[in-house]
């Protein structure tokens, strides 16, 4: 019954891809282009309308997907990979390495998201790379806990100490045997997380914290146009822009979610 | 001891005609059942044995109205003379609380975790006897006293992860004889038990017969079980039964194949243990024919063409030996 | 003792309980294996054997006491590679669902225990010949373990560990899982190879008939502690330990006329003090309350006091 609404996300996800790869040939000016056309509204020549510089705002939203999807991708890669880590070394070694790990991350989850990535900007300097950084160090705990949780499920698993008893070295059977049997549920949570990581993204150059000005940042645009709120169009298409991609990732992971509980059911 | 028949006959309880039953599945209907026929009667322990996917276990989920939605259901089932096919779900439900109960493999499985042991058992009757709180509380004493549970009144109290398994089986059959029934279906109470706890279970399912009357249904894979407790067997293989009869003539002078082969595959003192070529099917993988054939050491060109059908000595069934083989049985060709 | 491949001497196991502190599980308990003999260790749910098995495959460490394999102590594993010599000691286990990884085909399993010292080509042919040997076909080493059943995945199990030529092989209620046709499939194969090959067996189960028909030496456990072995064929005509008889009286036997199994009363808990199955022993008197030791004479070993060859004890202080 969910088939078609999975296949508009990820048509939506597909068409927002194929939009920052050929940014430069479908917008139609040079989003960076200033005119003296300043707060047009949406019209035949601007679709979307332009900006309080004049720049086509529709060229932005579209020039915005090569920032914020390569950026949010970007986050949630390597926080997979360093929550990943750190939670199946805390499965498998357990003990004291368990306990260290699990109090670093019940540090992380005590405060809010996007407060702690802005406390990390703001030390680092606010720049694209380090708005990324501090998205991967608030969003780690959360894979690092899925995968200790997948790892102490398996632990018991007899194909663990066969392999060892066979002369198999411990690293070699975290590899072969742990790994692709842990991995599941944190690859899923990881498309869920897809779009959080555009909106936080987004809320971090909201606040001045992203990509710097003139580049053309959803969240950055939105800050621009919600200082008046008549000229709605400056905020409400890259608003679009970041909702329609939440809203697939959230719709194309809960899918995902689904098919794995049933297949292992 | 296996059950002597009395001079005047017993009362029939259960009596299944040619039972079928047909399961939707993905790529069309999944015969499990075929052409099943048996009666229990009460006072009387009778045998169901056969390995997974026999349908020994399917057999009692029909009677008990518990098959999966959409199972195709055809032939008899007579509780008491009436139709356990024909009621609705309320006649059902009335039927199961009172008439047919269950334990299952699993004592865990039918009793809540959160629930005391008292209020499990008292609400069950309550429900279905419609007795006062008090009334109830008297008699789940009684039967935790019948199923040999010492201290019944704390026992009441307690939660279910407070006992052994075989303690747990007791409450589960305490619980299932909760609302009087006259017939206990057993679906391999004591697999999961030791062997002296499953000694313990046996000797108290042969005393609520000799005491209460009380006629069951004991499915299990274990012919040594049944040999110790059962007056009569039926043996199923591919959802159908195979051979029947009374329990120490069909040990004796074993006629099917199928049921030579799993005594023999029996670790029995010293015997040789004697696997049985290839892997059971179920009823709806049996080759057209006779569904052991492909097994079967005694196969003969035959018993791949035509099904052989059960057929009993003497032209009588009940109590009556039979078989389904061309070869050794009784049974002609269909 | 000399010429056993495994020993267990006085092996204690215990484990860390939330409500209970520790739990000793295994209580001072010592047998051992020679090559070409299996060794059945029977008891019911809980008596420790399964806990003994784990230490006496070296995957967890003993609270007390200690394995040898061969004549070396064995190292429990830990982070490093576990040394070729030991790699000898094998284990089958109960559910043969969890022995495989359901992600790798059954090749690259086979493959785990192949000796390294054979050149590339002879490894594959090496781990092939196991399937061979428990029965099953070459084509099964490219498919997965969801394609199969619980007693083929049971023998492939048994092929995994035996592309490691191992002397040992310790065997947890192996075929407790597996259909009546299965059980005696995988039976077949594992006297088979203690017979032919000379493999040690130890053979763990709580089915006493099947443990009757297949080993040559049983040892009865209750409680964390042998409290009866012998010879297979002695044990089971002449039980001494009142637990013992009760156990095989207990099983059901396919005979006609067989009647019910006698019951052993009681529960399955330990007392405070002296014999640990003096709660439920129908012979129970006043020496019990003193633990009797696990006394040796000829034809085996026995730890009651109504056997003649128990010493009596001697009071202590008193």
């Amino acid at each position: 019954m969910r088939r078609p609404l999975v296949l508009i996300a990820l048509s939506v996800l597909g068409a927002w891809l194929l939009l920052a790869v050929l940014a430069g040939v479908v917008s139609p000016y040079d989003p960076l282009a200033q005119s003296a056309d300043t707060y047009a509204p949406p019209s035949a020549a601007h679709w979307f309308g332009t900006d309080e510089l004049g720049r086509d705002v529709l060229s932005r939203v579209v020039h915005g997907a090569r920032l914020s999807i390569p950026l949010a991708l970007a986050v949630v890669v390597l926080a997979l990979l360093l929550g990943g880590l750190l939670g199946l070394i805390a499965g498998y070694v357990g003990r004291a390495v368990d306990e260290v790990i699990m109090r670093l991350t019940d540090l992380v989850f005590a405060f809010p998201q996007i407060i702690l990535a802005m406390a990390v900007t703001a030390a680092f300097g606010p720049s694209p790379a380090n708005a990324v950084l501090a998205l991967v160090i608030v969003s780690w705990p959360v894979y690092a806990r899925v995968i200790r949780g997948a790892v102490l499920g398996i632990r018991g698993e007899n194909y663990l100490g066969i392999a060892r008893m066979l002369g198999v070295g411990p690293i070699t059977v975290l590899r072969r045997d742990v790994v692709p049997n842990s991995v599941g549920p944190a690859v899923v949570l990881a498309t869920l997380e897809l779009g959080n990581a555009v909106l936080l993204l987004a809320g971090l150059s909201f606040l001045g914290l992203g990509p710097r000005p003139p580049a053309a940042e959803w969240g950055a645009m939105i800050a621009l146009g919600a200082a008046d709120i008549s000229k709605w169009w400056v905020s409400v298409f890259p608003g679009l822009a970041i909702l329609t991609v939440v809203l697939a990732c959230n719709i194309l992971g809960d899918a995902i979610r689904d098919r794995f509980d049933v297949g292992h059911r | 001891m296996p059950t002597t028949p009395d001079t005047s006959p017993p009362a029939e309880l259960l009596r299944v005609e040619r039972l079928a039953v047909t399961l939707r599945g993905p790529r069309g209907p999944v015969p499990i059942l075929t052409d099943v026929t048996l009666s229990a009667s009460a006072g009387e322990i009778v045998g169901i044995a056969g390995e997974s996917g026999s349908g020994k276990s399917m057999t009692a989920r029909a009677l008990l109205g518990l098959l999966p939605r959409g199972a195709e259901v055809s032939g008899t089932m007579l509780f008491q003379g009436r139709d356990l096919s024909t009621l609705d779900r309320r006649g059902r439900q009335r039927v199961r609380g009172a008439g047919i109960a269950m334990v299952f493999q699993d004592p865990t499985a039918a009793l809540h975790p959160m629930l005391s042991i008292g209020r499990q058992l008292t609400e069950h009757m309550r429900a279905h006897l419609g007795v006062s709180r008090r009334e109830a509380a008297k008699r789940a004493v009684e039967l935790l006293d019948q199923v040999r549970i010492p201290n019944a009144a704390k026992v009441l109290r307690a939660y279910p992860h407070q006992f052994s398994g075989g303690q747990l089986q007791r409450i589960a059959i305490a619980s299932a004889l909760a609302a009087r029934p006259r017939l206990l279906i057993a679906d391999e109470p004591t697999t999961a038990l030791d062997v002296t706890v499953q000694a313990g279970i046996l000797a108290l399912l042969e005393s609520l017969r000799a005491e209460m009357g009380l006629g069951v249904l004991f499915v299990t894979h274990d012919l040594g079980v049944l040999a110790a407790l059962a007056s009569r067997t039926y043996v199923y293989y591919a959802g159908r039964i195979v051979e029947t009869g009374p329990t120490a003539g069909l040990l004796r002078a074993p006629r099917h194949p199928y049921t030579r082969a799993l005594l023999e595959a029996r670790a029995e003192d010293g015997a040789v243990m004697r696997p049985i070529a290839g892997r059971p099917v179920n009823a709806a993988e049996a080759p057209p024919g006779c569904p052991f054939a492909p097994r079967c050491p005694d196969r003969e060109d035959r018993c791949e063409k035509s099904a052989p059908v059960l057929a009993y000595d003497d032209g009588e069934r009940d109590g009556r030996r039979g078989s389904a083989c061309l070869v050794h049985g009784t049974g002609g060709a269909r | 003792m000399s010429g056993a491949l495994l020993e267990v001497a006085e092996v204690a196991v215990e484990y860390r309980d939330r409500g209970r502190g520790r739990v000793r599980a295994v209580d001072g308990v010592s047998l051992s294996v020679a090559p070409g003999q299996i060794v059945g260790l029977v008891g019911e749910s809980g008596c420790g054997k399964s806990s003994l098995a784990r230490v006496a495959a070296g995957l967890a460490a003993p609270a007390a006491g200690q394995v040898r394999f061969g004549g070396r102590p064995l190292t429990p594993l830990g982070w490093r590679r576990r040394p070729r010599a030991e790699v000898g000691l094998q284990m089958v286990f109960q559910n043969p669902y969890s022995s495989l990884n359901p992600r790798r085909t059954i090749l690259s399993q086979l493959l785990d225990g192949v000796p390294p010292d054979l050149p590339p080509a002879g490894r594959r042919e090496h781990a092939l010949h196991q399937l061979e040997r428990v029965g099953l076909p070459e084509s099964a080493a490219g498919r997965y373990p969801g394609q199969f059943s619980g007693g083929q995945l049971q023998r492939i199990a048994i092929a995994r560990a035996l592309a490691a030529n191992p002397k040992m092989i310790i065997a947890d209620e192996p075929v407790t899982a597996l259909d009546v046709s299965s059980q005696a499939q995988v039976v077949g194969v594992l006297s088979q190879l203690v017979r032919e090959l000379g493999v040690g067996m130890l053979f763990i189960s709580h089915d006493l008939a099947l443990v009757h028909r297949l080993a040559d030496e049983t040892a009865v456990m209750y409680l964390g502690a042998i409290v009866e072995s012998a010879p297979t064929r002695r044990l089971w005509r002449e039980p001494r330990h009142p637990y013992t008889r009760a156990l095989i009286e207990a099983i059901p036997r396919a005979e006609p006329g067989a009647g019910l199994p006698k019951v052993l009363p009681g529960e399955v808990t330990r007392p405070e003090s002296g014999c640990r199955f003096r709660a439920r022993c129908p012979h129970a008197f006043d020496r019990c309350a003193e633990e009797p030791p696990l006394t040796a004479g000829p034809g085996g070993r026995v730890a009651c006091w109504l056997d003649a060859r128990v010493p009596t004890p001697e009071r202590k202080g008193a």
